[in-house]
């Protein structure tokens, strides 16, 4: 096809998140498929270490290096990738959809007048244009998109289609960016980061994961759950609902906007399988789900499926998990 | 306070959703619709602002016909004016126009804040809401889960939802646009009664989608939805496990046990 | 506009009622709110009515404790013994007319219902039941009892037939209770009648009353009778008490035509007719928890009794508080959606008293009482040393 694909790259707190590792993987490997050149962008301050992981990645890193660009503001990165863009010409600038690319995103695209394609599960890209694959009613329906002819295609690929397992083949090209900002002008201030409670259970480092979901129907309900949390030595965690209902405290929450786990043992307790959720916890080693409706989602990535009452089920499972010991 | 809160309207599928033959458009007919789940929060976020600090909201929204109970909705909560750019039924139009459309209008009105949820439940594509504000030309704040007004300063400081239980926050001149995630109020509900007495005594001003988007130079959609197709599962791997709970548990644990998981 | 007068009216109707009260406060001895939070949660019946007409009078509704009113109002589980009591002893205030009148009013004004409660009044209006399930499962239950057995039941209204069991959302669709239909159908079979169910039968509406949404429920009741109008029956049985109360009490006049009754009441008066022989169960303790709705608002009691001391080798044993002074298990009112304040809870409270009696199953018949106690039971652990099963699965079993 020839071109180049453009990764903006995601940190935070010192660490290159997962997710881009993910793109450069897959894209890596896509953009070889089809004779692309998969170039990244770096936007950060005294992150030299960064640009020597990633370089071997690439074909070109480009870092853009500023004292405001620490943290990640939709504005400081919108005035430096512009101008980047339009110098180095990729056709295809991709982000993950995280809160980041969904932030960034569509006014990127739209500050460039180019089409936007976001949270896409896989792409085509040749001489008939960019068609893309996209879920539609949280995953009950796929849907493909074409966009219309463009000099740029801006899009955010979904986290977890990808394996992070990048080949380091040693340092490619690194180009360093000067960019001059004036803030005077700029409308967002960024305040401050504001860090998860570091005393709560983090979840993200168990062995053995319970996720509740709707389905435990109330706070009084968890007792089921917390038992087998408690007979499997795992960690208790939760969906969105569950925390936005106070059920739980926010720092068990599994999923797209919480936390991902990757456990040895992940068990699903009355979880729909919405993608949101799904994303947080498809790396698990094993899995297994246990919902009343056959058709849940959560089966799609489940290893074992369980169909019946939690209710039933789980103290069952707890009972002999407890006699086995 | 002028609040603009924009509002979409979309169907509940429970189950699977019809697909036609030519696979080119889904069959939505006889399905429930209701408020954007996320822009019931918008909604709330709003009338709980004016009613803290004065002023008005004014509630909009894109569709056919039917997208009338919304706004109706929005009025019976205590939004003092609706619009209805009115659609007709056939038109699937991308979220680019519907940006654009939504911007020809605001950018007429005077207002502070512009409130939307985060994405839509339909082709959860959260693009609206930052492709607005780039067209409005103010700033914009998404996955937000905490507003505080600062009238003093005319700014907004808001707390934003990152991944793993990070927020960050940032301080917004305004006007601004704000899109705001579930969980950050309780909406309040409102009653069929009183959607009732709403529906007899309220206006909603009409306007149609057409005309001001032919008013709009060079207006054209970016995308395009070429077919739908159900989900298919790759190989699925999910073993299932029957029976009783207790031989279920039993059938369970000998595969964990040997896997050596547990 | 015409919300001002709608408001002031039902702000008027409280204030009347609730200046009746003459504060003697017997209704506090028979609240089962004040008696598990021991007066922290809510001063008795009179205290609710209190709180809400003060709130009326000092303009309080929506001020910054409008969440602490809506709490209180909503606390109550309306079982109806404040109202005998008041009765029986003073002045006769219809203390549930105004508590559900401030639910009404609340709702109006946006602060009620309780949160979790709207998901509820959602479902209803566009599933047909409280349980966000879909209606289209609602008879999922009767298609496979079919399949294990032959059923002479008519589908309402498209054919015709004498009695129309109203089968209630609980009993359609919660795993707790799916022997429950079942049982009531394999009765009517045993005795030979003339019974239909409904095809797209939908909630009576109870849940939209007590939550205050008058609209919803108006819905939800001309709907209904315009269904049984159509089947052309006579008699209508209810499995849970909590529709046969509704259609009784508070269905528009047009349900005056048709003979209400809980299956109870109807079989009771079939024991030892028509193929209703209970034979022996084996030795077993039974006692019974009398539902508020089928005891306190229908007077119904006897008729349980009847047919619980008609199994052939059980041992029948009254709860200490039964009849009117039947503790009521905290299901009604709208609570089963919302949490619990009380520690321990009105169902647990029962399980134990049940145990020192040395009961080895209580009987039910009511849906809601069902599950609070088997609820009940796995929080106290009782697993084993008691069951809940309803008076129709047992007289079901016995036959």
């Amino acid at each position: 096809m020839d071109g180049k694909i453009l990764v903006v790259i995601e940190h935070r707190e010192n660490e290159i998140r997962e997710i881009s590792w993910e793109l450069l993987s897959g894209i890596g490997r896509w953009a070889e498929s089809h004779k692309m050149e998969l170039e990244g962008v770096l936007l950060g301050y005294n992150q030299e270490e960064f640009v020597d992981e990633l370089a071997g990645s690439l074909s070109k890193l480009y870092y853009i290096e500023d004292k405001s660009l620490i943290v990640y503001t939709w504005e400081y990165y919108l005035n430096a990738l512009i101008p980047l863009i339009k110098k180095v010409g990729p056709q295809l600038i991709i982000l993950g959809h995280t809160s980041m690319g969904m932030d960034l995103g569509p006014r990127l695209s739209a500050s460039m007048g180019s089409p936007y394609l976001p949270d896409c599960l896989d792409l085509e890209f040749n001489e008939g244009g960019l068609v893309v694959i996209r879920e539609l009613f949280g995953g009950k329906l796929n849907c493909k998109v074409k966009a219309i002819p463009s000099e740029h295609y801006f899009l955010t690929l979904r986290s977890g289609i990808f394996n992070p397992g990048v080949e380091r083949k040693g340092r490619k090209q690194v180009e360093k960016i000067a960019h001059k900002f004036d803030p005077e002008k700029f409308t967002t201030k960024f305040l401050e980061l504001i860090k998860p409670p570091q005393e709560g259970v983090d979840i993200s480092k168990a062995d053995i994961v319970i996720g509740v979901g709707r389905g435990i129907g109330d706070k009084d309900k968890l007792k089921v759950v917390e038992e087998l949390a408690e007979a499997t030595g795992g960690a208790l965690a939760a969906t969105r609902p569950v925390i936005d209902n106070g059920w739980l405290s926010g720092e068990r929450q599994v999923g797209q906007s919480g936390k991902t786990v990757k456990p040895k043992l992940y068990i699903a307790c009355g979880i729909s399988g919405a993608s949101q959720h799904n994303i947080g916890v498809k790396k698990s080693e094993t899995i297994v789900a246990i919902n009343v409706d056959p058709r849940a989602p959560i089966y799609r990535i489940a290893h074992y499926g369980i169909v019946g009452d939690l209710f039933e089920i789980v103290p069952a499972i707890t009972a002999k998990i407890r006699s086995m010991k | 306070m002028e609040i603009f809160v924009c509002l979409r309207q979309t169907p509940i599928i429970k189950g699977e959703p019809k697909i036609q033959m030519d696979r080119k458009s889904l069959d939505l007919s006889g399905l429930n619709r209701h408020m954007n789940e996320w822009d019931t929060y918008a909604l709330e976020e709003a009338l709980q602002m004016v009613q803290k600090h004065g002023g008005n909201v004014t509630v909009v929204s894109l569709g056919p016909k039917e997208t009338e109970d919304v706004l109706l909705h929005g009025l019976a909560a205590g939004a003092a004016k609706a619009i209805h750019i009115v659609t007709s039924d056939q038109q699937s139009i991308d979220n680019w126009t519907i940006s654009n459309v939504l911007n020809h209008f605001i950018n007429k009105q005077p207002f502070d804040l512009i409130l939307t949820g985060v994405q839509a439940e339909d082709d959860g594509c959260a693009e609206i809401g930052p492709t607005l504000a780039y067209l409005l030309e103010i700033p914009h704040g998404s996955m937000v889960v905490r507003t505080e007004y600062e009238p003093d300063q005319n700014e907004m400081k808001v707390i934003r939802e990152l991944e793993g239980g990070y927020k960050d926050s940032l301080r917004l001149k305004l006007p601004a646009l704000l899109t705001v995630q579930t969980g950050i109020n309780q909406p309040r509900y409102v009653s069929t009664m009183r959607l009732r007495r709403f529906k007899k005594e309220a206006t909603i001003t009409k306007l149609s989608f057409s005309d001001i988007a032919s008013e709009i130079k060079a207006l054209s959609p970016r995308v395009e939805i070429l077919e739908f197709f159900p989900y298919k599962p790759e190989a699925s791997q999910v073993q299932w496990l029957k029976g009783e709970p207790v031989a279920v548990a039993d059938q369970l644990f000998e595969r964990l046990r040997a896997k050596g998981v547990l | 506009m015409n919300e001002d007068k709608f408001v002031n009216q039902l702000k008027e109707n409280i204030l009347d009622i609730a200046g009746r009260c003459r504060n003697c406060n017997y209704c506090y001895s028979v609240c089962p709110l004040f008696e598990s939070t021991r007066g922290f949660q809510v001063q008795g019946p009179s205290g609710i009515l209190q709180a809400i007409s003060y709130a009326i009078k000092w303009g309080e509704i929506e001020g910054n404790e409008k969440e602490i009113l809506r709490d209180i109002l909503y606390s109550c589980t309306t079982c109806y013994s404040c109202v005998l009591k008041c009765k029986s002893r003073a002045t006769g205030v219809p203390i549930l007319e105004a508590i559900e009148g401030g639910r009404r009013l609340l709702v109006e004004l946006m602060i009620g219902p309780m949160p979790k409660q709207i998901k509820v009044l959602e479902s209803l209006e566009q599933e047909g039941n409280p349980y966000d399930e879909l209606a289209s499962k609602r008879l999922d239950w009767l298609k496979d009892l079919r399949k294990e057995r032959s059923l002479n039941n008519k589908l309402l209204p498209r054919d015709k037939a004498e009695i129309l069991l109203y089968v209630g959302c609980t009993a359609s669709y919660d795993v707790d209770l799916r022997n429950v239909a079942p049982s009531i159908v394999g009765l009517l079979e045993a005795i030979g009648a003339d019974y239909g169910i409904l095809e797209q039968e939908k909630c009576c509406g109870y849940p939209a009353k007590k939550m205050g949404e008058e609209g919803l429920f108006n819905d939800l009741a001309q709907n209904n009778l315009e269904k049984f109008n159509e089947s052309g029956v006579q008699t209508i049985l209810t499995i849970s008490p909590h529709c046969s109360n509704t259609f009784i009490n508070e269905y528009p006049e047009g349900i005056k035509k048709f003979k209400i009754q809980h299956y109870t009441e109807f079989f009771a008066e079939m024991i030892g007719r028509k193929g209703l022989n209970p034979k022996s169960r084996g030795e077993k303790v039974i006692t019974y928890q009398d539902p508020c709705d089928l005891g306190k608002r229908q007077g119904v009691y006897d008729a349980p009794r009847k047919i619980l001391k008609s199994l052939q080798g059980v041992s029948f044993v009254e709860m200490k508080r039964n009849r009117e002074n039947s503790l009521c298990c905290g299901g009604g009112g709208g609570r089963m959606w919302i949490e619990t304040e009380e520690i321990p809870r009105l169902s647990e409270t029962r399980v134990k008293e049940a145990l020192t009696l040395g009961a080895e199953i209580i009987a039910t018949a009511c849906p809601w009482c069902h599950i609070q106690l088997e609820d009940a039971i796995k929080t106290t652990r009782s697993e084993g040393k008691i069951k809940v099963k309803d008076v129709a699965e047992l007289l079901a079993e016995s036959i």
